[in-house]
């Protein structure tokens, strides 16, 4: 059978099935849209989460960047975990105990204002629109790629699934699906990478494979360690080494600022703070916030393996060959663009990183001006300079040097040798994942706009029947609108999920913290503070979008990468807060007795007043 | 007359039962949060080059490379682990020392039983003023 019939069969089952558990789940729980599904155990929860949080960008995209990147690499694998480790510390329990859904709401009631409210739910909006659209691309790539269908019909495909059961489905029904996403996303993810360590090392757990010796008979010779090997055929080649710590532009402090702005932005996701509602007490959403952890885990361990091992493989398999020894994951993958090769002339195939580089991708450019560039450089070759362009010259100043990262966990499967059908089961793995944080920011989207926004803002006294539906056909138009912007992404999108992350890390995160942490802190400093870290970090990014030079502000020894930006943010928010608190009137009694509350344990009080009230 | 002295006095402790379990939590959360940035931003990225000078006992990983590619991660599930495991204690003594409170404040109410029922609601009404501000607005 061709690898696209068994994607057919895999992604239509895997389909049916999500379809199959929102419903089943829907018809025994038909109250409340947003009631959290309390009564799901923990382990089942902390699947759910990790669906939920491991997006289209984790699953197709992280490995291979980590693959690009070496070391640097790891400011995603921290920046992700490490995030979730502060929300499930230092904000989940109070924000769950706090009793309210939404992020914007804690804020709107803590700092008792319409304007922090507003701020709020104005970057809750922005954050989530920014991931379901690039989850909404991560559908309509996997369609295009696996099936070979227009990019647009892939996008519908997708809104179409995740309307119907995020509509349909509730909370429930998103939880229980989440977790037959998880099973898939999974071993899709793990079976190519423990192929691909038991190929190269002999050891089948990658997260030893990847720190041992390579098989006696790939290099000729006992007791040489992968990384060691890996990391001399990147400096022959003019890379740097895999391993090494701070190259060029990523030095000490940009690894810090990004690392630190994704933990942070990270830890304000609002879809994620969601989950931790929808077990029944704080100690199962304690331990599921731990089982969540322990399964993304898995793949965040797994993810640096197939990035290493996938490094050297490219590099091994591609230099030195020639049209007809080349690979056939190359041949297969170079029709979709995410790579392809410009000869010198010699029929011999150059990957390195040095001006004799061979390897380029397509990227944004269409099919024409990619088919210009190759008449071009045909013409140059023909003519042996005299005509035609240097069609290498061209991609390179484009910046499109070297394979596109998604090829890594795309084409591993057929890098290590596997049939056709494990191909096929990524593609319905990239699915699921791309569907279950799609469903999750859904939901949000719609609670924000029905809850924060239309309830406590502009219509105080709308009935429960009028939030629902406004609930419905925020997520009707939500779903349109990242459908649009899944077809049509904005050339930026890399900026785009920066700035979401920082705006999160410059806004949410201290007002969250020192709305729990530091009772004295009243409105304005808090919401002034806010202003502060967003106009900053929206400022810089912008500058940096528009061509302007990256800054140093006189403290780095390194300009600035627009990724860290919110850590810098989040420093001034915190010291513009802190420093203002002073001079304004603490919030009044009301919101200080609230912070108490928060600040004990769930059940703890309840228990306390009823012993309190008995009457004998 | 009397029984207002009792309720303050009830007061005084639980507020003071509800402080030392806030400052516990805080002590358990700067502890966790220390080994969370000394594992990620320490070990990973501060350190990263002088502990790539050694390797992984027993792997061919150098150290700081390990640190930025595998045990964060895997300190930080550590860490969550021992948070559930320590909170989840924390919160069970807590809500022990609230019952104990509550048993004396029962004793009180049966002890106040003869007076009249105005003075009983009082009391509770003081009591309970304590949990109103329990967010849900």
């Amino acid at each position: 059978m061709s690898i696209k019939l068994w994607t057919i069969i895999f992604v239509s089952a895997s389909f049916v099935m999500y379809l199959a558990i929102a419903w089943w789940a829907r018809v025994r729980d038909t109250k409340g849209f947003y009631v959290a599904a309390r009564g799901v155990p923990s382990p089942a929860n902390g699947m759910a989460t990790a669906a939920d949080w491991m997006s289209a960008a984790s699953f197709l995209s992280m490995a291979g960047i980590i693959s690009t990147m070496g070391y640097a690499g790891g400011v995603y694998l921290m920046g992700w975990t490490g995030g979730f480790v502060l929300l499930a510390l230092g904000l989940a329990p109070y924000l769950r105990k706090f009793g309210h859904y939404t992020v914007p709401d804690f804020v709107g009631d803590r700092y008792d204002s319409l304007v922090a409210r507003l701020v709020a739910v104005f970057c809750a909006l922005f954050i989530s629109f920014t991931y379901v659209a690039g989850q909404m691309r991560g559908v309509g790539v996997v369609f295009s790629r696996f099936l070979e269908v227009d990019i647009t019909v892939g996008v519908v495909i997708g809104m179409m699934i995740v309307f119907i059961y995020a509509t349909l489905g509730g909370m429930k029904g998103i939880t229980w699906t989440q977790v037959a996403q998880y099973w898939v996303l999974i071993t899709a993810f793990l079976v190519p990478v423990i192929a691909i360590s038991f190929k190269l090392t002999g050891v089948p757990i990658p997260q030893i494979g990847l720190g041992t010796e390579l098989r006696p008979e790939l290099v000729g010779s006992v007791g040489v360690s992968f990384l060691n090997k890996l990391d001399a055929t990147l400096q022959d080649l003019g890379f740097a080494r895999y391993t090494q710590p701070f190259v060029g532009a990523w030095d000490r402090w940009n690894v810090f600022l990004v690392a630190c702005a994704l933990m942070v932005g990270t830890a304000g996701l609002p879809h994620v703070i969601v989950r931790f509602y929808t077990v029944r007490s704080v100690q199962a959403a304690r331990w599921s916030g731990f089982w969540a952890l322990l399964f993304i885990a898995i793949l965040y361990l797994s993810a640096p393996a197939a990035a290493g091992f996938a490094r050297y493989l490219l590099l091994t398999t591609l230099n030195g060959k020639s049209a007809d020894t080349l690979p056939g994951w190359f041949t297969n993958w170079e029709r979709t663009g995410l790579i392809l090769w410009l000869d010198n002339g010699d029929g011999i195939v150059q990957f390195c990183n040095t001006g004799n580089n061979e390897i380029f991708r397509t990227g944004s450019l269409g099919a024409k001006e990619i088919g210009d560039i190759r008449v071009g450089h045909q013409k140059w070759l023909d003519t042996a300079g005299e005509a035609g362009q240097d069609g290498r010259d061209l991609l390179r100043a484009q910046g499109l040097t070297g394979p596109d990262s998604d090829i890594i966990v795309l084409a591993l499967p057929e890098m290590a040798e596997l049939s056709g059908w494990i191909v096929a089961f990524v593609a319905a793995g990239g699915l699921a994942a791309a569907l279950s944080t799609a469903s999750g920011l859904l939901l949000v989207i719609s609670s924000s706009v029905a809850h924060d926004l239309y309830y406590r803002v502009l219509n105080p006294y709308a009935s429960e029947a009028q939030r629902l539906l406004v609930g419905r056909a925020a997520i009707g138009v939500a779903v349109v609108i990242a459908g649009y912007f899944g077809i049509n992404p904005p050339g930026f999108v890399s900026e785009v999920v920066a700035f979401a992350f920082s705006l999160a890390a410059a806004s949410f995160f201290p007002a969250i913290v020192l709305g729990i942490f530091c009772k004295r802190v009243s409105t304005w400093p808090a919401v002034i503070g806010m202003l502060t870290g967003i106009i900053f970090s929206a400022g810089y990014i912008i500058w940096c979008t528009n061509g302007g030079t990256r800054l140093t502000f006189g403290i780095f020894p390194e300009p600035v990468n627009p990724q860290g930006i919110g850590t810098i943010g989040m420093v001034l928010n915190f010291a513009v807060t802190l420093l203002l608190t002073p001079f304004f009137p603490p919030p009044r009694e009301g919101v200080q007795k609230m912070v108490d509350a928060v600040r004990e344990p769930e059940g703890a009080s309840e228990a306390l007043e009823i012993e309190a009230a008995v009457e004998h | 007359m009397d029984s207002g002295d009792k309720d303050a006095e009830l007061l005084v402790l639980l507020s003071k039962v509800k402080r030392k379990y806030w400052k516990q939590n805080l002590t358990i959360l700067s502890l966790l949060l220390i080994i969370w940035a000394a594992a990620g931003f320490g070990a990973g990225i501060f350190f990263s080059d002088s502990l790539n000078q050694i390797t992984l006992p027993g792997t061919y990983y150098p150290l700081g490379f390990w640190f930025a590619h595998q045990g964060a991660i895997i300190i930080f599930l550590l860490v969550v682990l021992a948070y559930c495991l320590v909170m989840n204690r924390l919160d069970a003594e807590h809500s022990k020392d609230l019952e104990a409170l509550g048993k004396k404040s029962q004793i009180q109410a049966s002890q106040e039983q003869q007076s009249p029922d105005k003075a009983r609601s009082g009391s509770s009404g003081k009591f309970s003023s304590l949990h109103s501000g329990s967010g849900q607005s």
